[in-house]
């Protein structure tokens, strides 16, 4: 075969190899550092519950905050709350009182309102699920009094409204491999400085991207 | 040249599984739940936080229903409390400013730090006095509770727009926030809303 394909093929593929490359350090960048992307993201709702009790009334949490539009979307603040809720999974109406409200952190905290999302309390959870790799997905709420949460881990459940939790269906002892492939993927499995280990090596390797780009370039153009 | 890129590979790689070994208690060593550090005492802390020229007086305020009620609208909380000891500062026989002592949970134990407000109603100082988990102490120092100097109950200080956060310590900032906050909305309610 001819030699000048094999080194056009060659040239191509190694350019669109740097593209490839380019792009998923880039984005791999600003994966490790959400922060970065935090700003845009901001406004965007991740979860939306209509209120059973009022037709008008939405509550929407966004990445930060959670917000409250009383005529059906159109308008929205953000809720006062003193602890505001990040990375909201879940909001719940009891079905009994609906101006009971849950509302469910996915790394955090369990909150509830008693007078329709004005006043907030924390409730308990049995452990911290940040630095049990734990994930928190779900409330379901049933009887009285009984609520549930469900997690990557299991889940756990409360017959007194979150004072007490039984905890026989949570497995705190099983490793997620998900979870250990990606803290080993993006540096938080050595430590959360080592992130910015991962950051120099990222930037590095696009330096040499481009440094071999020119290089490529002034070699052709010298001859 | 191959030689010593594989050797610093190597060091790398020894390094961060030794980071890692020690996170996770490597050697036998277990990390304790908690460390209780005592920064300032009470006395000490209303020393750091008034000035030697200010008489100050401690006194407990107790809530109205109303006030309560007010105060927990306003933080959009529930407030346990029914009371609070303010420490007031007077100069010359005129309120200067007045202090009161936070305690809010940071990762799973209480921190507890002074809150020091002017008499125009925005924050001067925050003092840590007890810190109580193994990590996150960086809101004690000042770069970090500086952010909070000059700000007032209408402030809503939320966190990555008003207040910058510290990577590894969010629940700490959280609860930092959270209690300057309620001592801003509590302070006002009590000594200067009108």
């Amino acid at each position: 075969m001819n030699k000048t394909i094999w080194k056009k093929a060659h040239n191509l593929l190694g350019l669109a190899s740097a593209l490839f490359l380019v792009m998923l350090l880039v984005t791999g960048l600003m994966l490790n550092h959400p922060g970065w992307m935090r700003k845009q993201d901001a406004q965007k709702f991740e979860i939306v519950a209509l209120d059973p009790a009022h037709p008008q009334k939405i509550f929407a949490a966004g990445r930060d905050a959670l917000y409250v539009s009383e005529n059906s979307g159109k308008d929205w603040q953000e809720v006062e709350m003193l602890y505001p809720p990040s990375e909201t999974a879940d909001i719940r109406f009891d079905p009994r009182d609906p101006s009971r409200i849950w509302l469910l952190e996915r790394w955090g905290k369990l909150m509830v309102s008693e007078d329709g999302g004005k006043v907030w309390d924390l409730k308990t959870i049995p452990f911290d699920p940040q630095s049990k790799g734990v994930e928190l997905r779900m409330i379901s709420l049933g009887a009285p009094g009984r609520v549930a949460i469900v997690t990557s881990h299991g889940w756990i459940r409360s017959e007194d409204n979150g004072k007490s939790w039984d905890e026989s269906q949570l497995r705190l002892d099983r490793p997620s491999l998900n979870r250990l492939v990606l803290s080993i993927h993006n540096g938080y499995f050595f430590g959360s400085r080592f992130v910015w280990l991962y950051d120099f090596s990222a930037v590095a390797l696009l330096v040499l991207v481009i440094s071999g780009f020119v290089l490529w370039q002034a070699g052709r153009s010298a001859g | 040249m191959g030689i010593r890129v594989r050797h610093l590979f190597l060091v790398f790689c020894a390094l961060a599984l030794s980071v890692r070994a020690a996170r996770i208690g490597g050697c036998g060593e277990k990390q304790p739940e908690f460390i209780e550090q005592v920064f300032l005492t009470e006395e000490a802390a209303v020393k750091a936080v008034f000035s030697e020229n200010e008489k100050v007086v401690k006194r407990t305020r107790a809530f109205t229903q109303e006030q309560k009620k007010r105060i927990e609208s306003r933080l959009g909380w529930t407030v346990a409390e029914s009371s609070v000891a303010v420490f007031e500062g007077y100069r010359d026989s005129q309120t200067s400013g007045w202090a009161v002592i936070a305690e809010e949970i940071g990762k799973f134990k209480p921190m507890t730090f002074m809150v020091k407000v002017s008499n125009k109603g925005k924050v001067e100082r925050v003092e840590m006095m007890v810190y109580r988990e193994p990590v996150g102490a960086e809101v004690r120092r000042k770069r970090f509770w500086g952010q909070f100097k000059g700000k007032s109950a209408q402030d809503r200080l939320r966190i990555n727009r008003d207040i910058l956060n510290i990577t590894g310590a969010t629940m700490s900032v959280q609860a930092m926030t959270a209690g300057v906050r309620k001592a801003l909305v509590i302070l006002e309610e009590l000594y200067t809303r009108k």
